[in-house]
């Protein structure tokens, strides 16, 4: 056990590893899955911020404006390019409509005969479906007022426009329906969950590799190499020590998540938690692969920070966790399936699934290939270990037995 | 002096975890990038007919509109619509549980649709999942509009109703919005995660100036304690290794920054020189925020780079660095916590590429210079502070 505890000793030494990688960057999830919503049925719907600019001012103007606030969240824009320009760059509202002066009076002089209609003018801050989508309610409410300019020719604006609004409050009955009795899954939960995929890769391959770089420097190995104590007992209690850190991460990871949503998943059923944390599990065992790899490239501690780091984000980019994978192109699809954290975010999101959720054959296959990664970095690793080991020249045990026992 | 500059510059660039940091990280991420969000460029148009279960409970030929509208939306190659008949509801939510169908609409005894939804789960930030649900919604509404507002007019007035005109007007789809341009370029939401990049590489150049300050320290590292011992003095090592880094890191950014803008074609809004000196200041707040972190008493340091990755992921979070919920995550912290993005500096070099990618003149790029400045400023006061009059291996 001495090796174990000197381990241990040796990742305790830098506690601002504990600190920054653990405490410090399992709480970025928090912040990612506090800032979701676990949204009722209306927001399945999304909508952008939408700003008016009415400069007509005439009743037709205000029943579109009144309109087009009433889609999204509506807020208040200044009428000067430096308002609406900030408004852009802050995305203060992503969908600014502005009624160009004498709108309402030309919209009704082309409706009645029959001249080209009048636009209004559109900023938004950048291209997007939702954009599309309010072009189109847009491009509804004035196809409607069109309409009753031309059927209601001796009306007044005012009636032409009060008519428009009242068709237009008329929508479909929407609802959105939950498969199973079963509380759903917690979307701000499911987030944390998957931000926690990039943040224990840095926290425990970070701390392993320190651990597992310390007992890997040159002189250290000769040092052990001498000891009487066999190199395969060396080497496992490093592995139970790693174990141990990784355990610690993935308890206080587990832990964090439950303690900040523990009120967005009351009533997610205990088996369906249980298997996405299992999951995330997995995925901790392939990231203590990954720190043994690293760990046995390099003793450098600006490389161990750098190369978890730049791997997790290119992998958790990759792997559908923060960039929907089904708005991307089909290759980068398939190369995703070459990452482990597209198994481990289809695992979870299977795992947490209220309809079909729990340890199901298809959360276990993911799991299980989570793991197959694991193993194979874990392999890699091993290779690398034994060539250093090879290049000190101790890599056949038995001579090395007898050259340390000649009398044997 | 020069020797000092000569010799950091030539150690830096020599050192590993410089060239991964600094100079193949933004590389690696900027080319991952270009080819996630070129492709959602691509495909954003791209929409499937949606699988939706109709029941249709209407009589006496009440459906017959809802059929026509039906029949246009589901034909042709630019079809939006893939509707399956379902005779009961129990057997519309069997196709919604199936994931066969996202929608299951019911037409009442009159014809009027009321749809239900499956729920969309799993997402980060916007999937196609929900801009489905959205379309499908819409259509429902729009019918019902257009119904609805044939039907008021044919109660109130009949004669008008009778006018061919006024029918086809009903069901012609006209273009009435048009896009204006305020801003500099015309904006996209991609470019916004280069800039975050950016951002987040000239932060953590930040590693250039804490290797080489770490190297003059004699109560840091071996080196600097047999450098303490030259003739040259504090000052001017001081002077050459934060020079030295400056030239390393803006070097570093200047690579990376042609590379994304030229290699990968992202704009810039046509103001490279403006960016190249943006990047200059970058550069010497990444050096400063370095050397405050390399004098940090009591921290070994080894674990100092930890704590330089730590601040950097973090404030990269709040600066939209990790996706689409980041990037809405950092709009929300913006808009209500404005403090917390002028003392983000990984925002502020994003804000510094955002300001002449959107603002049509340049204030607002150099007020955030001047934010930079300030921010720069600070950090190198402080460590001044701390590198001066530091006490060790004192009886």
């Amino acid at each position: 056990m001495q090796v174990f505890k000197a381990a241990l000793k040796a990742f305790f030494r830098h506690p601002i590893y504990l600190l920054i990688y653990v405490v410090f960057l399992s709480c970025m999830g928090v912040f990612m899955g506090m800032s979701v919503n676990d949204a009722p049925s209306g927001e399945y719907l999304t909508r952008p911020r939408v700003a008016v600019v009415d400069r007509d001012g005439e009743e037709l103007s205000q029943g579109l404006r009144a309109f087009v606030l009433g889609q999204g969240e509506a807020v208040e824009v200044e009428d000067t390019e430096r308002a609406l320009q900030d408004a852009v760059m802050q995305e203060l509202a992503s969908y600014i409509v502005i009624i160009p002066e004498g709108f309402s009076a030309d919209f009704a002089h082309a409706a009645a005969t029959g001249a080209k209609m009048p636009e209004v003018q559109v900023i938004v801050s950048t291209q997007s479906a939702e954009v599309t989508m309010m072009d189109s309610l847009v491009d509804e409410y004035l196809g409607v007022a069109r309409t009753y300019t031309l059927a209601l020719a001796a009306a007044s604006q005012a009636q032409v426009a009060e008519r428009t609004s009242a068709a237009m409050a008329h929508t479909a009955s929407v609802s959105v329906v939950q498969a199973t009795e079963t509380a759903p899954l917690s979307n701000a939960f499911l987030v944390y969950l998957q931000f926690e995929g990039y943040t224990i890769l840095l926290s425990i391959a970070a701390c392993s590799a320190v651990v597992i770089s310390r007992f890997g420097r040159e002189e250290m190995r000769r040092r052990v190499a001498a000891s009487p104590v066999p190199q395969l007992r060396v080497n496992l209690q490093i592995a139970a020590a790693c174990l141990l850190i990784m355990l610690v991460c993935w308890a206080f990871v587990c832990g964090l998540g439950i303690v900040a949503f523990g009120g967005r998943i009351l009533g997610v059923a205990t088996s369906h938690i249980a298997a996405a944390l299992a999951a995330l599990l997995c995925y901790s065992l392939f990231s203590l692969a990954f720190g043994f790899l690293v760990g046995q490239m390099t003793s450098n501690e600006l490389v161990m920070n750098a190369v978890p780091n730049i791997v997790g984000l290119v992998i958790s980019f990759l792997g559908g966790v923060w960039v929907s994978l089904d708005l991307v192109g089909e290759p980068i699809v398939t190369i995703a399936k070459f990452t482990p954290v597209y198994y481990y975010n289809e695992a979870i999101r299977g795992a947490l699934d209220p309809a079909c959720g729990g340890l199901t054959p298809g959360v276990l296959a993911n799991m299980g290939v989570v793991c197959l990664f694991a193993l194979v970095v874990f392999c890699v690793g091993l290779a690398i270990s034994g060539i250093r080991v090879g290049r000190m020249g101790v890599w056949n045990g038995s001579s090395t037995k007898r050259l340390s026992h000649p009398a044997a | 002096m020069w020797n000092t500059f000569k010799y950091t510059t030539l150690s830096i660039v020599r050192e590993r975890s410089i060239v991964i940091w600094v100079m193949l990280f933004p590389l690696i991420l900027a080319t991952l990038f270009n080819a996630m969000f070129k492709g959602i460029d691509e495909n954003a148009h791209d929409l499937d007919p949606i699988p939706v279960a109709i029941v249709n409970k209407s009589e006496g030929g009440a459906d017959k509109a809802f059929n026509t509208m039906v029949d246009a939306l589901s034909e042709g190659d630019e079809a939006i619509l893939a509707p399956m008949d379902a005779k009961t509801d129990e057997e519309a939510r069997a196709l919604l549980r199936d994931n066969k169908a996202i929608g299951v609409v019911t037409l009442d005894v009159d014809g009027w649709p009321s749809l239900e939804l499956s729920a969309v789960t799993g997402t980060t930030g916007v999937s196609m999942g929900q801009v489905e649900r959205t379309v499908l919604a819409d259509v429902m509404d729009d019918f019902c509009r257009t119904r609805e507002a044939l039907e008021d007019i044919m109660r109130n007035d009949p004669q008008a109703a009778e006018n061919p005109e006024v029918v086809l007007s009903l069901v012609r789809r006209d273009d009435y919005t048009s896009e204006l341009k305020i801003t500099h370029s015309q904006t996209r939401e991609y470019v916004r995660y280069f800039y975050a990049l950016l951002g987040f590489a000239a932060v953590m150049a930040a590693n250039v100036s804490l290797t080489a300050v770490g190297a003059i320290q004699p109560n840091v590292s071996v080196l600097g304690a047999r450098r303490a011992i030259g003739g040259t003095g504090r000052s001017r090592m001081l002077a050459g290794a934060i020079a030295a880094s400056w030239l390393v890191s803006f070097l570093a950014l200047v690579v990376a920054f042609a590379y994304i803008r030229f290699a990968l074609g992202v704009e810039f809004g046509g103001r490279e020189a403006a960016c190249v000196l943006g990047i200059a200041v970058a550069a010497l707040m990444a050096t400063a925020l370095g050397a405050l972190v390399g004098a940090l008493p009591y921290v070994p340091y080894t674990a100092k780079s930890g704590i330089l990755t730590g601040i950097t992921c973090l404030l990269s979070l709040f600066a939209g660095l990790y996706g689409t919920p980041a990037l809405r995550l950092a709009d929300q912290v913006a808009r209500e916590a404005p403090w917390a993005t002028v003392v983000n500096p990984v925002k502020q070099v994003s804000n510094l590429f955002y300001s002449l990618y959107v603002y049509t003149d340049l204030t607002p790029f150099f007020r955030t210079i001047g934010v930079l400045t300030i921010i720069t400023a600070v950090l190198a006061l402080a460590a001044a502070l701390m590198m001066r009059r530091q006490s060790y291996a004192s009886l």
